[in-house]
């Protein structure tokens, strides 16, 4: 069926649309001294034949071959006076930023770890993203991934973003318990490799967000468990509270054994977990010799969980993140906040050189990133 | 050097660097050719976060976490540089309107913008270095810090462009 324009325009109501084709369905027919009217952070490509031709900016245009030169190519030259047909479609390029828009796992990925072989990962975060170059887009997306819907662009850089991080995941990350540390760089080198794709379909990702990356239930309880060290330090630290813990549970086991040996059990039980837990103590703050004391005084509220935990980027009992604490009451704090909802304490004391408060906690000024000395 | 030939080098270099040189003169023109200058410098501003994406996208594996924080550093900053340079039309609203401006002003303002535009050309020159660095897995910290100092500094000329234009402004020539 064909369709004959006299005034093409578009509006679009929701604000949601990155693209809209004109007409929506089969083939349009345009006339010689018709209107074309692009607004305000819209762009109009012309397309057929799965090639963009050419754009037009925002205004008020007649289709004439004088005024826009490419239109030859689509009238041809014997046809080219006032109301001569010609077939085309026009896609309306919204060049807006359209920001918060979400991504997240379908499928769950599959991580190879190293020391649990198979894990797979659930992620989700946002994403803001702002059509650079129509012409690139539309020849891309439409002429060759044959997406022309909102949803169907939508669901493509979707997949985009989960395949790349598939791949960054799998080369950067040799094992799911260093996921929390290197949490930010993720995110940085996602977005850094996410661009380079987008760019390529003429889009720019102006903003490239995780919010999270979860294992299996299972899993998360050993990476919790393990992390509960975090704040202590290493491998080692981990083996010797695992070493502690074996004992005492054993220590527990037998006291609650009954039988001839319980007397025996429980002393030698208790006396060998109490000395275990002392060489542990000992130990450690050997590792940490001022850190003890203080890490144990400074325990901070884990906004999340309610817990009393060390102050650290993420939570070792729950695993969220935990954001600032006050200094003085250890109350979570909101990002930026100029006082401490509990106590009034007053926060960021610290100035940039740039002139920015810097919030407490901060490494780096909000403002222009300089690092806090 | 004479005088006369300083300005004629000056001149040579306003009109390469700053398309529309002359166009400030016309109050009908003054807009168009601001625009074009300043989209010539967030054009190139681009070009530049688009090869910091390249040369983090270059590293793998552990190189690529050991300069993540860096290189984020880096490119925030500069996508909020070139919003600064992208939206400082806002600020020139009255110097728009304004119907004639004075030759030595005119010159001071052009003056200020070849210095816009030779900022943008040493942070092109900075990736370049810094891209050779990560090639070579060679350490790139200084060179990252070498183009955050670019990028405040122009920061700061960019602030005080809006002010030059507020200050011709306030003191309108006569007609
Ligand atoms: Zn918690
Ligand atoms: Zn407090
Ligand atoms: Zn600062």
């Amino acid at each position: 069926m064909v369709k004959k324009l006299e005034i093409i325009e578009w509006l679009d109501d929701t604000g949601k649309e990155i693209v809209h084709r004109e007409p929506q369905s089969g083939s349009g027919e345009f006339r010689i001294g018709s209107q074309l009217v692009v607004r305000e952070s819209q762009e109009a490509v012309f397309f057929r034949d799965g090639k963009a031709m050419g754009v037009l900016g925002p205004g008020r245009h007649t289709l004439t071959t004088q005024n826009i030169p490419f239109l030859t190519e689509l009238v041809g030259m014997a046809f080219e006076g006032e109301g001569s047909p010609f077939r085309a479609e026009v896609y309306y390029v919204s060049k807006k930023t359209f920001v918060d828009m979400k991504w997240g796992t379908k499928e769950p990925i599959i991580f190879r770890d190293k020391e649990l072989a198979m894990v797979r990962l659930r992620a989700f975060g946002q994403f803001s993203i702002k059509v650079n170059e129509s012409l690139l887009f539309v020849n891309k997306l439409v002429g060759t991934e044959g997406r022309y819907t909102a949803d169907a662009i939508e669901g493509f850089l979707k997949g985009v973003i989960i395949s790349r991080l598939a791949d960054l995941l799998g080369e950067t990350l040799e094992s799911i318990f260093d996921l929390a540390r290197v949490y930010d760089e993720i995110g940085t080198l996602g977005k850094a490799r996410l661009a380079d794709d987008f760019e390529k379909y003429g889009i720019q990702l102006v903003d490239f967000y995780i919010n999270a990356i979860t294992p299996p239930e299972e899993v998360q309880k050993r990476i919790d468990e393990r992390s509960s060290m975090g704040a202590l330090g290493d491998m080692n630290a981990y083996m010797r509270y695992k070493t502690a813990t074996a004992i005492s549970d054993a220590a527990q086991n037998e006291s609650g054994g009954g039988g001839a040996a319980t007397g025996v059990g429980l002393g030698a039980g208790v006396g060998m977990g109490a000395t275990m837990a002392q060489m542990m103590t000992q130990s450690l703050n050997q590792g940490q010799p001022q850190q003890g004391a203080a890490a144990a005084a400074a325990l901070v509220v884990c906004p999340s969980c309610r817990k009393q935990v060390p102050p650290a980027k993420f939570c070792p009992e729950c695993g969220k993140a935990m954001g600032a604490s006050c200094p003085k009451c250890g109350a979570a704090i909101a990002n930026g906040a100029k006082f401490c909802p509990e106590c009034g304490q007053k926060l960021g004391g610290q100035t940039c050189s740039c002139g920015a408060e810097i919030p407490s906690g901060s490494k780096f000024c909000p403002d222009c990133g300089k690092k806090v000395e | 050097m004479g005088d006369e030939e300083r300005k004629l080098g000056f001149l040579e270099k306003a009109i390469r660097l700053i398309p529309g040189y002359k166009g400030y003169k016309n109050k009908e023109e003054r807009r168009d050719n601001d625009q074009l200058f300043r989209g010539q410098l967030v054009q190139k501003l681009d070009a530049v976060r688009i090869g910091l994406n390249e040369v983090i996208n270059g590293l793998r594996g552990p190189a690529a976490l050991a300069a993540a924080g860096d290189m984020d550093r880096l490119v925030k900053r500069l996508e909020q540089v070139t919003d600064e340079v992208r939206f400082a039309e806002r600020g020139y609203r009255g110097w728009f309107d304004m119907h004639k401006v004075r030759e030595e002003e005119l010159d001071r303002l052009y003056e200020f913008d070849s210095g816009l535009a030779e900022d943008v050309a040493l942070l092109e020159t900075a990736l370049g270095s810094l891209g050779e660095a990560a090639r070579s897995g060679e350490p790139f910290t200084a060179h990252t810090g070498g183009m955050l100092d670019i990028l405040f500094k122009f920061s700061g000329k960019m602030a005080s462009r809006s002010n030059l234009l507020i200050d011709l402004e306030r003191n309108r020539p006569m007609d």
